[in-house]
């Protein structure tokens, strides 16, 4: 176990970034709650810069004086906003502020390395996520319903060809993404044939050739050549897959804890009645 | 302040990502397995077809790593971004009460793979603005970036246009080093992403590449390319502030990957030339000064740069018609996907400005076709071509959303900016407004999907795009190819060894009274049950040649039928009549001369269907109906479609 060090406390991080913040803005504007603007040398030089930059030109003295009256205007409103704590109820400072927040806290919790147990544990009580699913090796032989008027019946008609001992291989149309596919799951297969052909072709018994089964492109003679039934996975198959999730969740974990801290340090109240 | 922990990394030294590297910068957590310099094996997929596969995904990702996404409220993640692209939900603005995304999407069909592409230029910043305590965090850019909108987006962006682009002090300090660390961090987490998305299982099932956007925008043109590496061996992120033009991003992927001896290698991916008044695929040579030098740069554009970007969600680069510089009839199919500007103008010969801002004049090298024959006026000059270019499509989703290119779930591509549909249909604007559309896909023809494989076949430019549909497009070009291929079970086989894939130039031919046969045949997307795919209504070839240095297209209609009555009612989205499913032709140029240098490319047609627009607006009546929604100047219909990389001739 480690030791936890008083300075590495997220609550005080907190508490430190807060308090920076407020010093920040009093150094960076000074009398910014007071109804003074300076104009510095220095400041009018980085005006001048800065259009320079922008515009590739030194500004004249006319756009000079428009670039300071530009300055002063903004920082009024800037100042008048910051006034009307128009900064703490910003949902978007808000958020990204929340946002770094919660990475600094996921540097605090040093995770531990998993040994195998670990790993297993976490596999058999996760099996279903890194099963592999059950897949079918298929030939086919297509009947495209562009070339053949009547693409059912033509299949029908290679079906009984087969049958009488005609090799498949010399039968039907050319089909782009090839005759003899190799192991694909029920998703793969909808994505090439459309779902109702995957959900049919699931089911079909191995070795035979089955009757005509729709497409999206006409209809096809299908035999099963392989199946691989649903498995579950074994440790070293996913081992990589393992360690990142389990370090995501073990991440979780530890912001989850460090948040509880934090929520020990507030008191919360929670008002009754109405939902306004 | 000190809880995350940074290394920075000074002078030009590469920064390269292997396993051991990464887990150094990540404080020494100990990551394991990503591959480092590991031996790739060829085929260790259960997919593996030495004919090729095809696979569909997006190449073009900005999450809120993006300067420009960011200031719009996009907070996803790269991580985020993969995950959706393998199928799981994404929240996106508006932002609710709770600073959350209150939209929700989700891919109907996973992707095969997605590279999440962030703009290199200003990751260090962003990163540095949202970071209390560091050195930039509080200066008046950080404030105005962390505002948000436009304003937030103009403070970094403006640099893009510069010609000598500084960091900007206040954030980065005098010498833009402060920046640096922020920059590694938000690198590392981009390289993790990927890593952490890819399947490196024998199933497959999904590719994460790595990548990043160069975003220069010289002249108010759009010069963008997105940068892709074969592995995760990579460089720290070449942008416009340290390279302010194409030639010294190729020189330094040059020097920090191709010649680092670090098991690296890269391509650079142009795109949105319709954006660039002529600059994206204007000829010339820097520096040059003999023929010869000109060729090693035609030759170092055309090997960094195979393939470009023909269709994404800010338009379409395949073609538009009444541009000087090309004889030919027009061709009906090229109004697709335009986005209109105030005034029509045509450069001619001298490339304008103001792409970017949607302005400025419109020129044949804005397009494919017109880059596709200055590059054969080049090789007839040089003997070089630089310009031989494939196709892809892809979002540039500005979401973190991969591959969302259903016109019926179109929900905005750019956070804050079109997140509701009054936005989306309200008057054009630069970030949003009806010319926008979902973008499309990268089809990928590859022996398996990996990241070695992909990547090759990217170089050797055997990709297609398509509008969004997942049309499956093959063509192959050759001398001896049989007429009777769209019959023969065998057809792939036979066409891959009589003949060239796409991509690819014709082998030399002795005998000169030949002409070229090609192979295209195509099959419709099969959709999912709720949603079926639309059948297609035809197959087109695109020949472009030189005749005397004059440069003439022509469109062949090669199988189909472009009056197949089939329409679509845009009141109701009902598709009615039929097209075909699937689509082969054999076709031989009929008026080939073996003097000419020529493209050949296929064109695959949908029949017509609805518009994202027509789509969103079903069903809205009285107040909740945009105006937009019966604007007759917004297209309500669409015929999608697939472009094949192209097939080139050169004279012997």
């Amino acid at each position: 176990m480690m030791h936890r060090r008083w300075w590495s406390d997220p609550v005080l991080h907190f508490i430190l970034i807060g308090g920076l913040l407020v010093f920040v803005q009093a150094v960076a504007n000074p009398g910014a709650s007071g109804r003074e603007v300076v104009v510095s040398r220095d400041l009018v030089r980085g005006l001048r810069a800065d259009y320079a930059r922008r515009t590739g030109a030194v500004p004249t003295a006319q756009e000079e004086a428009a670039l300071i009256e530009d300055y002063i205007r903004n920082e009024m409103l800037y100042r008048e906003a910051l006034a009307l704590g128009l900064d703490e109820g910003d949902i978007v400072v808000r958020r990204r502020l929340i946002q770094k927040m919660e990475f600094l806290l996921e540097d605090e919790e040093p995770l531990k390395q998993p040994t195998d147990a670990d790993l297993a544990a976490y596999l058999r009580a996760h099996a279903g996520r890194y099963a592999s699913p059950e897949k079918v090796a298929i030939t086919h032989v297509f009947v495209s319903a562009d070339r053949n008027p009547s693409p059912r019946a033509a299949a029908r008609a290679l079906a009984r060809e087969i049958a009488a001992g005609r090799p498949a291989a010399e039968l039907g149309n050319p089909f782009l993404r090839g005759r003899e596919l190799p192991l694909y799951s029920e998703r793969t297969l909808a994505s090439i044939f459309g779902s109702a052909f995957a959900a049919e072709v699931m089911n079909l018994p191995i070795g035979e050739w089955s009757a005509p089964i729709r497409s999206s492109y006409g209809y096809h003679l299908v035999a099963v050549q392989n199946r691989e039934p649903s498995r579950n996975a074994k440790l070293d198959e996913v081992r990589t897959r393992l360690l990142r999730d389990w370090r995501a969740e073990e991440r979780q974990k530890a912001n989850a804890k460090a948040l509880s801290r934090l929520r020990a340090a507030y008191e919360v109240r929670l008002e009754k009645g109405g939902d306004a | 302040m000190s809880a995350v922990t940074f290394r920075v990394w000074g002078g030009i030294l590469p920064w390269i990502a292997t396993g051991s590297l990464l887990a150094l910068v990540a404080g020494g957590c100990g990551d394991d397995d990503d591959g480092g310099g590991a031996p790739v094996e060829q085929g260790r997929c259960i997919d593996f077809n030495p004919l090729r596969n095809v696979y569909f995904g997006d190449l073009h990702v900005h999450t809120t790593y993006s300067f420009d996404a960011q200031v719009f409220d996009v907070s996803t993640t790269p991580e985020q971004a993969y995950r959706f692209a393998k199928g799981e939900e994404l929240k996106l603005p508006p932002l609710g009460s709770d600073g959350q995304g209150t939209q929700t999407l989700r891919l109907q069909r996973p992707l095969d793979f997605a590279a999440v592409t962030d703009h290199s230029e200003f990751i260090g910043e962003v990163e540095a603005c949202t970071t209390p305590g560091s050195f930039g965090y509080d200066s008046e850019s950080c404030q105005t970036f962390r505002a948000g909108g436009s304003l937030g987006q103009t403070v970094f962006g403006i640099s893009t246009v510069e010609e000598s682009p500084m960091r900007l002090a206040d954030v980065c300090g005098e010498d833009g080093s402060a920046c640096r660390p922020f920059a590694g961090e938000v690198w590392r987490r981009t390289i993790d992403a990927a890593n952490a998305a890819y399947d490196r299982s024998e199933n497959c099932q999904f590719t994460a590449m790595i990548g990043y956007e160069y975003t220069a925008n010289t002249n108010v043109s759009t010069l963008h390319r997105n940068v892709l590496f074969r592995n995760d061996h990579v460089p720290f992120p070449t942008s416009y502030i340290e390279q302010p033009t194409p030639q010294g991003l190729w020189r330094e992927l040059e020097a920090t990957c191709l010649e680092a001896g670090i098991d690296c290698d890269v391509l650079a991916i142009p795109h949105n030339s319709n954006e660039s008044n002529g600059n994206m695929f204007y000829v010339e040579y820097p520096g040059a000064t003999s023929l010869d030098e000109e060729r090693v740069q035609a030759e170092r554009r055309r090997d960094l740069e195979p393939v470009m970007e023909v269709y994404q969600h800010k338009g379409d680069s395949e073609c538009m018609n009444g541009l000087s510089g090309i004889v030919g009839a027009p061709d009906e199919l090229c109004g697709f996907e335009k986005r209109p500007r105030a005034v029509f103008e045509d450069c001619g010969e001298v490339p304008g400005s103001g792409g970017v801002a949607g302005g400025g004049c419109y020129s044949r090298l804005d397009f494919l076709r017109g880059a596709l024959l200055a590059g054969l006026q080049e090789d007839a000059r040089l003997g070089v071509n630089p310009y031989r270019l494939g196709v892809i499509a892809s979002t540039d989703t500005h979401n973190g959303a991969p591959g969302s290119v259903e016109e019926q779930d179109f929900i905005g591509h750019r956070g804050s900016t079109d997140d509701t549909l009054d936005k989306r249909l309200g008057p054009a604007q630069r970030r949003s407004g009806p010319s926008f559309s979902p973008g499309g896909l990268a089809g990928i023809w590859a022996e398996e999907n990996t990241r070695e494989s992909l990547f090759d076949a990217l170089r050797r430019r055997e990709v297609f795009g398509t509008s969004g549909p997942r049309i499956a497009v093959r063509f192959f070009g050759g001398w001896q190819l049989e007429e009777d291929l769209c019959a023969d079970p065998e057809m792939i086989a036979k066409a891959d060894r009589d003949g060239v894939p796409m991509g690819s130039v014709l082998p030399q031919e002795r005998s000169s009274d030949i002409a070229p046969t090609f192979l295209v045949t195509a099959m419709k997307d099969a959709g999912t049950e709720a949603r079926p795919g639309a059948d297609l209504q035809r197959l087109q070839i695109i020949k472009g040649w030189i005749t005397d240095g004059e440069a003439h297209q022509q469109v062949f209609d090669v199988a189909g039928d472009p009056n197949n009555g089939a329409s679509v009612d845009s009141g109701t989205c009902e598709r009615v009549g039929t097209g075909a499913a699937s689509l082969c032709s054999v076709w031989t140029d009929p008026d080939f001369d073996p003097t000419q240098h020529a493209f050949y490319y296929a064109r695959v047609i949908e029949n017509p269907s609805c518009r994202w627009n027509a789509y969103s607006c079903l069903g809205l009546t009285g107040e909740e109906r945009p105006e937009g929604c019966d604007d007759p100047e917004v297209a309500k219909t669409v015929q999608e479609r697939a472009w094949t990389s192209p097939i080139w001739y050169r004279p012997g």
